[in-house]
């Protein structure tokens, strides 16, 4: 904190984000319908983030229902200073969805290049224009990234595997693979304009 | 080798952010791993504050793919938290690692990782609560593929983390930790029959085994020194730590391998099993 100011990133969607937030703090002092807000206003993104490690309705439902329970008990450990609210659930969701795949019996049978695959756009018609808005912002940086950083991306992330793993499914060293996640995150950041502020 | 093959970003950012936080951020690392970046990251803010970022970074990925659950699930949520209590206690205002009492509640302290509250990883270190790992954390990034983080809190009486005292603990730790930390660390990291791995990290003839097992209800692992065609015990490994033992070998003398097997509790002479696990001890 010596060196910079640290009150967290930033994402553009600034409307969305304190909302989120605000109703989490909200949450966090038992006020219940503060929690349903802020499950209304992140449940799109983790219920898609883990349908997509997870590539199972029943599983994923089950993660989305432990993580906002999760939540809502530990709601008091948000800390805005750090990161969006729903980044924070996000996170958490991810991790959850993630150590499914990896404990599961079936993670062998599964083909991690399938998880890659995007699942059927949204069906919802109630998109507001700041979500619009966000994700052209999302796939116009994901557009920015090299093709490699964008499978290794793809292949951590919705395919759940480690880095190690995928330095062995690709046949590089370890240390490229390592760099190559680091690079494109750094650069998502920077074209999302994830910043601290 | 190619650690340049991908774009460089603007002046200053880069620096900032060490190699493994990519792999962090995407929850690319193993459990091990992940355990001991975040013991680092708990004692460097710089290195936290851009870890955070692209974690941040990465939670927004799923925006490209939202979907919405049935509305059932809605209500079963909120039906569900009406009767479920909150942690009640404010975080502490920032990280810092610092005196964290070894039994410490989930409620008061901060998450040393953010946004990360369920992690086991984290409840490992709460429990273990044991301030100073800058060493470690440097050490975490030289040596990455140690992996284990999960010290049982005494390995040699596993029953009974509570009783052992502070410093039978502590000499303990700082013998697993000053093997983790060596810098000529070596790393052997094989699977076991039947499931689960093992994780040996080698510093001159010391070592620690992280085993990451199947429980044995009624029978407990054992481990063996291989020397040539003979055989000897190496101990018992501990009861695990939410899956995992930790076990530290003084002196790994002559032998060119680590063994371990199922055993009846108490253990036996030689294997009465064969082995679950083999791992070479490096030369």
């Amino acid at each position: 904190m010596s060196t910079m100011t640290t009150s967290g990133p930033r994402a553009t969607g600034a409307a969305e984000r304190g909302s989120a937030d605000d109703a989490l703090l909200a949450a966090a002092t038992g006020d219940q319908h503060a929690f349903a807000q802020f499950y209304d206003a992140t449940v799109p993104v983790v219920f898609g983030t883990v349908l997509r490690v997870l590539r199972d309705h029943a599983q994923s439902e089950e993660v989305v229902q432990e993580v906002f329970l999760e939540a809502w008990r530990t709601a008091v450990r948000f800390d805005p200073a750090r990161g969006t609210a729903r980044g924070w659930i996000v996170t958490m969701a991810h991790r959850r969805a993630v150590d499914r795949v990896r404990s599961s019996q079936a993670s062998s049978d599964r083909d991690e290049r399938a998880g890659i695959r995007e699942p059927a756009p949204y069906d919802s018609v109630s998109e507001e224009v700041e979500v619009l808005l966000e994700r052209e912002e999302v796939q116009r940086a994901l557009s920015a990234l090299t093709p490699v950083q964008r499978e290794a991306v793809d292949l951590a992330y919705y395919g759940g595997r480690t880095h190690r793993e995928i330095a062995e499914d690709l046949r590089l060293p370890l240390g490229t693979v390592k760099t190559r996640l680091r690079d494109a995150l750094i650069r998502l950041r920077d074209v999302m304009g994830v910043t601290v502020a | 080798m190619s650690g340049t093959d991908d774009a460089t970003t603007r002046g200053g950012t880069r620096e900032d952010v060490d190699s493994l936080a990519g792999a962090w951020a995407l929850d690319a690392l193993d459990d091990d791993e992940r355990a001991l970046y975040e013991r680092h990251l708990q004692s460097s803010p710089a290195a936290r504050d851009g870890a955070e970022q692209l974690r941040e970074t990465a939670s927004r990925l799923g925006v490209t793919t939202p979907a919405q659950p049935p509305p059932h699930l809605r209500a079963s949520i909120l039906a569900a938290i009406a009767d479920t209590p909150q942690e009640r206690s404010a975080p502490a205002a920032s990280v810092v690692a610092g005196a964290r009492p070894a039994s410490s509640g989930r409620s008061v302290d901060a998450p040393a990782a953010p946004g990360a509250p369920v992690d086991l990883a984290e409840q490992r270190r709460r429990r273990r609560g044991r301030p100073g790992y800058a060493l470690l954390a440097a050490a975490a990034c030289a040596v990455v593929a140690v992996g284990g983080v999960t010290y049982a809190v005494d390995a040699r009486r596993d029953a009974d983390r509570l009783s052992a005292t502070v410093a039978a603990q502590e000499r303990y730790q700082e013998q697993v930790e000053s093997v983790l930390t060596s810098a000529g660390a070596q790393v052997v990291r094989v699977d076991a029959t039947g499931g689960g791995a093992a994780t040996v990290v080698h510093a001159g003839t010391r070592a620690v085994v992280l085993a990451d097992l199947p429980p044995v209800p009624d029978r407990q692992y054992q481990l063996w020194f291989v020397e040539g065609q003979t055989v000897r015990s190496a101990g018992l490994l501990p009861a695990p730590a939410d899956g995992r033992s930790t076990f530290f070998v003084p002196d790994t003398g002559g032998a060119s391998g680590l063994g371990i097997s199922v055993e009846p509790v108490g253990g036996s002479q030689q294997p009465t099993t064969q082995p679950i696990v083999l791992a070479p001890i490096p030369a």
